[in-house]
């Protein structure tokens, strides 16, 4: 039902549009250190928005997906959609005007939290059930306002499997007011400047679209499992998440906040990047090109740049200080989208991706072959006396024609 | 009043790389009321955090329960 192959990559911007939302991939290390960040925060009602931002981006997606389909192939839409984008499974043929109980044994966000931090006290599948109530909404027609959604049992909390609840009444989650159109920066691109990047990109160009979900909805892929985002709803969390850190505690609240984003988007440029620098793809395709440890990380950026994620570049590389530039990069064209202009630079996990790879390839011996992209290498890498600062000093949002960083010993 | 900085140096030795700015989100509430603005950097480059008992003992609680040691005693 749902194909992957009838959106056609975007090569100007690097992006990928699927229904009216910029779509990226993240891998498991990134959405959960992020989501717990959230969770941390005991005394922010962040339920609300981690439903709330699922349903919002989901409904509008979908919205457009089912104009032309009765129920039943809505339900099929939706079922295949969430699949095809790594969450797990769905079977939606229960749901009536009255609404579903959803049971699934197979969920990307209670496995892979499992995972990676153990058992929690609490439910952790927020996506779908903000999925399964847009789902609702856009089948029968309803307002997101006047639906309860709730995940009443979890894998992550020992449950046989997952129950979601969904059905009309008083809106239980935040919803948002309409997002504005995305507004690409179009501005002459400082390239990578290597001989080899236009082999190694043509080389991944379309790749991304291989990245569907299995037999079990999961995208295992690099050694992470991979899921393609709506960018406007994983954006969002951050986002909000800081806005309620805002209301908090002032500044003082923003900056420690900022510390965790920073240190999801530093995971996710370990484990992941790490994945793709020692997969078979990279050995076969992009390895033999490579002479420097700066052809690494122009290399990772050649193929990087086929995912979605914005056009990475650098403009200035060595060990001890490196200046990223991200063209049309996914936070800041999203932020536009929902919030318009920002006072301060807002691209946390880029930039923390940017960090994770200036330490994966100068500060691990992943160059010399060995295979460290565990959270056991993980901690050590960042136990490691040479660590690198970041310092975000340019952002679409608020104003420039790019993402720029610094990152520096 | 009772100084904290153990508790952090333990958690900093024991815990993930950013388990002081976890303690510190958890925590905020509590620091507000004390008006206390701790960060990762003030804690490394302070020879004491002097904090109320009652606060000490929170900062105490939630670093045991995040890291999973119980190394946070005085």
């Amino acid at each position: 039902m749902f194909d992957i192959n009838r959106y056609v990559f975007d090569k100007e911007h690097n992006c990928l549009d699927v229904a009216g939302e910029a779509m990226i991939f993240h891998c498991h290390h990134y959405v959960n250190y992020l989501q717990r960040s959230i969770l941390d925060a005991t005394y922010i009602d962040s339920r609300r928005f981690l439903i709330g931002s699922a349903a919002d981006a989901v409904y509008h997606q979908l919205s457009n997906l089912c104009q032309e389909l009765d129920v039943a192939q809505s339900k099929q839409m939706a079922e295949s959609m969430y699949k095809t984008f790594g969450y797990g499974l769905i079977d939606l043929s229960d749901m009536t005007e009255e609404g579903i109980t959803l049971r699934t044994y197979k969920s990307f966000f209670s496995k892979t939290w499992l995972m990676k931090f153990g058992r929690s006290d609490k439910p952790v599948d927020y996506y779908t059930t903000g999925y399964l109530a847009a789902a609702y909404a856009v089948i029968y027609q309803k307002q997101l306002s006047e639906i309860v959604a709730e995940q009443t049992a979890c894998m992550s909390c020992g449950a046989e499997q997952n129950t979601h609840e969904i059905r009309c009444g008083e809106g239980n989650f935040a919803t948002y007011p309409a997002k504005q159109v995305t507004l690409f920066k179009d501005v002459p691109k400082v390239s990578i400047g290597w001989e080899h990047e236009d082999t190694v990109t043509n080389a991944f160009l379309g790749a991304h679209a291989t990245f569907v979900g299995n037999e079990e909805g999961l995208i295992p892929a690099f050694g992470v499992y991979l899921v393609r985002n709506q960018s406007d709803y994983i954006n969002r969390l951050q986002f909000e998440f800081v806005r309620a850190m805002s209301e908090v505690a002032g500044e003082y609240g923003e900056t420690l906040a900022a510390e965790l984003l920073l240190e999801s988007g530093h995971a996710c440029g370990f484990f992941t990047y790490g994945g793709v620098m020692t997969s078979e793809e990279w050995n076969t395709v992009v390895k033999p090109l490579l002479k420097t440890k700066e052809d690494w990380i122009k290399g990772l950026a050649s193929l990087v740049n086929t995912m979605g994620w914005g056009y990475h570049t650098a403009v200035e590389l060595s060990k001890d200080r490196a200046v990223f530039r991200n063209y049309n990069d996914f936070e800041d064209l999203s932020y536009m989208r929902l919030y318009g202009e920002s006072k301060y630079p807002i691209h946390w996990a880029n930039s923390g991706g940017f960090t994770g790879l200036m330490q994966l390839v100068y500060n691990t011996d992943l160059v010399e072959g060995e295979v460290i992209n565990t959270e056991e290498g993980f901690r050590q890498m960042r136990r490691a006396k040479a660590k690198y600062k970041t310092n975000m000093t340019k952002g679409i949002a608020c104003g420039d024609d790019y993402l720029e960083v610094e990152i520096s010993l | 009043m009772k100084d904290a900085k153990h508790i952090f140096s333990c958690a900093i030795a024991n815990g993930e790389a950013k388990i002081v700015d976890r303690i510190l989100v958890r925590v905020l509430p509590e620091l507000i009321k004390s008006n206390q603005k701790l960060t990762s950097e003030s804690i490394l480059t302070s020879e004491s955090i002097e904090v109320s008992d009652e606060l000490y003992d929170y900062i105490r609680s939630v670093a045991q329960e995040l890291t999973g040691l119980t190394c946070c005693e005085a």
